[in-house]
């Protein structure tokens, strides 16, 4: 063939002096500067980008971690916890007709554009919320869906009584509005940043009165903010810069956590969690659970009908089992509607039994002596609740084929499931919950709301639920609300509308140096309290 | 030649016509609609309805096309529906990102893919053709996303050597003149910024690169092997010629032709690579812009990207069969 060593050397030789080039062109600065930011710097890698960075407008989870760092509420969750504590409020009451809050506030606070805090900013904000006709009012797509569910129906108008005293009055008792306070979608913007910026605007160009300033963000990239000086809880935040950096993909994610261009990781896959736990410079941090997961069994639907069906459904499938194979030992079975945590539990709920036997004879008694067969639809996305629907939704219908009910897995993509399951379509489907507030309401309220033949998820049909929990929405005391709520859930208990299936932890990864990290139940982490060692 | 171009160019537009009508057709086919996502699992009633006449998706399908149509024609391709900014205002800003990765996967392509096709046919069944063609197989059989991870794996995780994503570091500041952050820090000279950036684009270029380099690597193999049975090869080498020489002054210049077709068809390749690639890499461009939309169902995101890859598309098929005629001074078009 061809022969011609000294050519095809000096070929060879040109292309290793090239390759040799390019690698130290790679690996020389490489080795000089590394990529981990600077200690002062704390770089968090989110799952999500912000659609907007105006709370009120946007009910993107994702917005509102970003934003809880810039902006303050009049009460918010405690660390760690749903329980709340004075924010731009220092102190509250409500009148005995439940029909006028009255909120001291916090003085001495400014907006990071100099703006002071005081009544008649909050009420330029609660007039913003409220007025459509208010000039800052409308934003193209922005729905103000918070406000639409959990104030709009009751509020009446916001007052300045003195320059730290503001009134909130209401048309008809609202009793979880303090809780529902403590959403984001509540933050204070500056008035001077609507005058400046427009109701439009204020999504590009946060202006609160947060731990952090907002300095950039650069889309589907990162968002960074610097510390503001003047934050009211003196000594934080903790670290100077923070820098939220969007990195779509999990096991990326991870990758960048490993390599220490990020300190900290929300949402990582199963496996990677079992990997870190033998890494050392990697820890584990828990969002506590507040979710729950649960399998609708459609009341709507002819072959869901009969009490002792749904009955022998809840017997013969092994939760236990299932929770602690798929969820990496960080879930738990379900007793009830609400995660361990909240107020309004029912004390002592029925345990949670397997027992394929007595579903069988349930069946039989039903009329179904041979089991029956039904489309069993399983979630098609990974939710903290059900961190794989198909493994868990396999399991399910394996434990339901013992008992004689043959249960055939069906899916479809996440836009179509979430229509379709505020139709009929589904006889029994998987679905789950994140909590909003630390309120039972958020949770029962929104689940048994009603009776809608059109609707699984309302497929049942029981008004004495209906009253009780109507009746907790106007009650004051707490205690009253919760004894309410805990009645209404053991009523639903017994007719088993729904197989109450866990709650979940949820993991975060954090690099070992990084101190301080307390994961917030609704993901919204208070990022003033972390350091980077 | 001048008048062939001008024809080609206004050929473009039943064709992008024809691409419109058709994205938008299997777009609104698809189950799930945008106002579903948009309003989410916790939705208050009535708030889906609200949301589909906002944004008009309560008329008619052919209404909405028409709309579309007559919109786009004056250069409004509607409003994102998750962002609620005009589409161009979201496409303009990311478009450079692509391109710079699109220019790294070609650069990666060409640089490996040549070479190695090269190598082989000058010494076919050796132990190079057989590394070679390794190569290549493996490059076109290894799934782009996994070869991303692994890349990320080795070079970010173990050897610390690169970067495992993004495009710049977000410490380094950079002024935007093209917004390709290498070219930018080039011409601004800012030195740190552009080693960083290059750095960047490494890994993602190798992962989009990888099945247009096997394909150019077999395509170059098979067409020297055939330039270089030619007479005018052994007629070179009985004047006494060697090696390089004859196979590239003579071999390759000759072979060249059906790898730059081969270049052009990939550059289908570069963009849906570009898709996944970016996502894997956070690389902020317009394939991971186009992935979200999708999973959005952000309708005029989705359609005036289509239409955008079309056009690129189709405008590199011209370039490529403009390019034929520098290649082959036979080739004319008349």
């Amino acid at each position: 063939m061809v022969k011609a060593p000294q050519g095809w050397r000096r070929v060879a030789t040109s292309l290793c002096l090239v390759a040799a080039l390019i690698a130290a062109v790679l690996v020389v600065p490489g080795s000089v500067r590394g990529w981990a930011a600077a200690p002062t710097t704390l770089v968090y890698g989110k799952s999500g980008d912000a659609d907007s960075l105006d709370s009120p407008v946007s009910s993107n989870g994702e917005a509102y971690q970003v934003t809880t760092q810039i902006f303050n509420l009049l009460v918010r969750a405690k660390p760690g916890v749903t329980d709340i504590e004075p924010d731009l409020a220092t102190s509250w009451s409500v009148s005995p007709d439940g029909l006028t809050w009255t909120f001291k506030l916090r003085q001495g606070v400014t907006f990071h554009d100099g703006t002071p805090w005081n009544a008649e900013a909050a009420k330029a904000n609660w007039d913003r919320w409220a007025d459509e006709k208010n000039p800052y009012h409308a934003v193209k797509g922005g729905d103000y869906e918070y406000w639409g569910d959990f104030m709009a129906p009751s509020f009446q108008e916001a007052k300045v009584v003195d320059p730290y005293t503001l009134q909130v009055v209401l048309k008809r008792p609202n009793s979880p509005m303090l809780q529902n306070l403590t959403i984001i979608a509540f933050q204070f913007n500056s008035p001077a940043s609507m005058k400046q910026y427009g109701g439009e605007g204020l999504g590009q160009h946060p202006v609160g009165t947060g731990p952090y300033k907002f300095v950039e963000w650069v889309r589907d990239d990162h968002v960074t903010l610097e510390a503001n000086p003047n934050f009211f809880r003196k000594g934080l935040p903790k670290t100077q810069r923070l820098i939220m950096r969007v990195i779509k993909d999990n096991a990326a994610r991870y990758l960048a956590l490993k390599s220490g261009e990020v300190q900290v990781i929300e949402l990582p896959n199963t496996d990677d969690v079992k990997a870190s736990q033998s890494d050392p410079n990697i820890k584990t941090v828990f969002r506590p659970a507040f979710n729950t997961s649960w399998i609708v069994m459609n009341m709507n639907d002819p072959s869901m009908k009969d009490v002792r069906v749904r009955q022998a459904i809840s017997f013969a499938i092994n939760r236990k089992a299932i929770v602690d194979a798929i969820y990496a030992g960080y879930g738990e079975v379900a007793t009830q509607a609400m995660p361990p945590g909240m107020w309004g539990r029912v004390a002592n709920p029925q345990p949670v039994t397997y027992d394929p036997a007595k579903a069988k004879q349930l069946l039989s008694e039903a009329g179904f002596p041979n089991g029956f067969s039904v489309d069993f639809w399983y979630i098609p996305v990974s939710r903290p609740y059900f961190p794989n629907g198909k493994e868990i939704g396999t399991a399910i219908a394996s434990d339901l084929a013992k008992v004689g009910i043959k249960a055939n897995l069906q899916t479809e993509d996440w836009a179509t499931y979430l229509k379709d399951q505020r139709g009929n379509k589904f006889p029994m489907y998987m679905g789950g919950w994140i909590g909003d507030n630390g309120d039972p309401d958020d949770w029962l309220g929104y689940f048994f709301p009603k009776y809608d033949a059109t609707r699984a998820g309302w497929s049942y049909n029981n008004p004495a639920v209906f009253d009780l929990i109507n009746k907790a929405k106007v009650e004051n005391a707490q205690a009253k609300r919760a004894e309410l709520y805990a009645q209404a859930m053991t009523l639903i208990l017994k007719d088993y509308p729904r197989v109450w299936f866990a709650h979940a932890k949820v993991p975060m990864l954090a690099r070992k140096n990084v101190d301080g990290l307390i994961g917030q139940p609704d993901s919204n982490e208070y990022w003033e309290l972390v350091s980077v060692k | 030649m001048a008048g062939y171009i001008a024809r080609r160019i206004i050929a473009l537009l039943p064709i992008l016509l024809g691409v419109s009508a058709a994205a938008f057709l299997m777009i609104h086919l698809l189950p799930g609609d945008p106002a579903t996502v948009y309003v989410g699992e916790h939705a208050a009633p009535g708030s889906i309805e609200r949301v589909q006449h906002e944004f008009g998706l309560d008329k008619p399908l052919p209404v909405q096309y028409a709309i579309y149509l007559w919109n786009a024609v004056r250069g409004d391709f509607g409003e994102s529906l998750d962002s609620h900014r005009k589409v161009l205002t979201e496409f303009v800003p990311r478009l450079p990102a692509t391109v710079e990765l699109t220019l790294g996967a070609i650069t990666v392509a060409l640089c490996l893919g040549v070479p190695i096709g090269i190598m082989s046919a000058a010494k076919p069944n050796s132990i190079f053709d057989r590394i070679g063609m390794f190569v290549a197989l493996a490059g076109v059989s290894i799934p782009v996303f996994w070869l991303g991870l692994m890349l990320i794996y080795v070079f970010s995780v173990y050897v610390h050597v690169l970067p495992t994503s993004g495009q710049l570091d977000v410490s380094l500041s950079l002024t935007s003149l093209t917004r390709i952050d290498v070219l930018d820090a080039l011409l601004t000279a800012n030195w740190p910024a552009a080693g960083d950036a290059l750095r960047h684009l490494v890994l993602p270029s190798i992962t989009v690169g990888s099945i247009p380099t096997a394909i150019i690597a077999r395509m170059t193999r098979a067409s020297m092997l055939d330039a270089l049975h030619q007479d005018y090869i052994r007629t070179a080498r009985a004047k006494g010629l060697t090696g390089p020489a004859v196979v590239v002054g003579h071999g390759l210049r000759n072979a060249l032709l059906p790898v730059v077709t081969v270049v052009g068809l990939q550059f289908g390749s570069f963009l849906t690579g570009a898709i996944l690639t970016e996502t894997i890499f956070s690389w902020p461009g317009v394939g991971r812009f186009m992935y979200d939309s999708i999973l959005f169902r952000d309708y005029p995101v989705i359609l005036a990207g289509i239409l955008l890859f079309s056009l690129m598309f189709v405008l590199v098929n011209l370039v490529v069969d403009v390019l034929y005629a520098f290649l082959d001074p036979r080739i004319r078009y008349a």
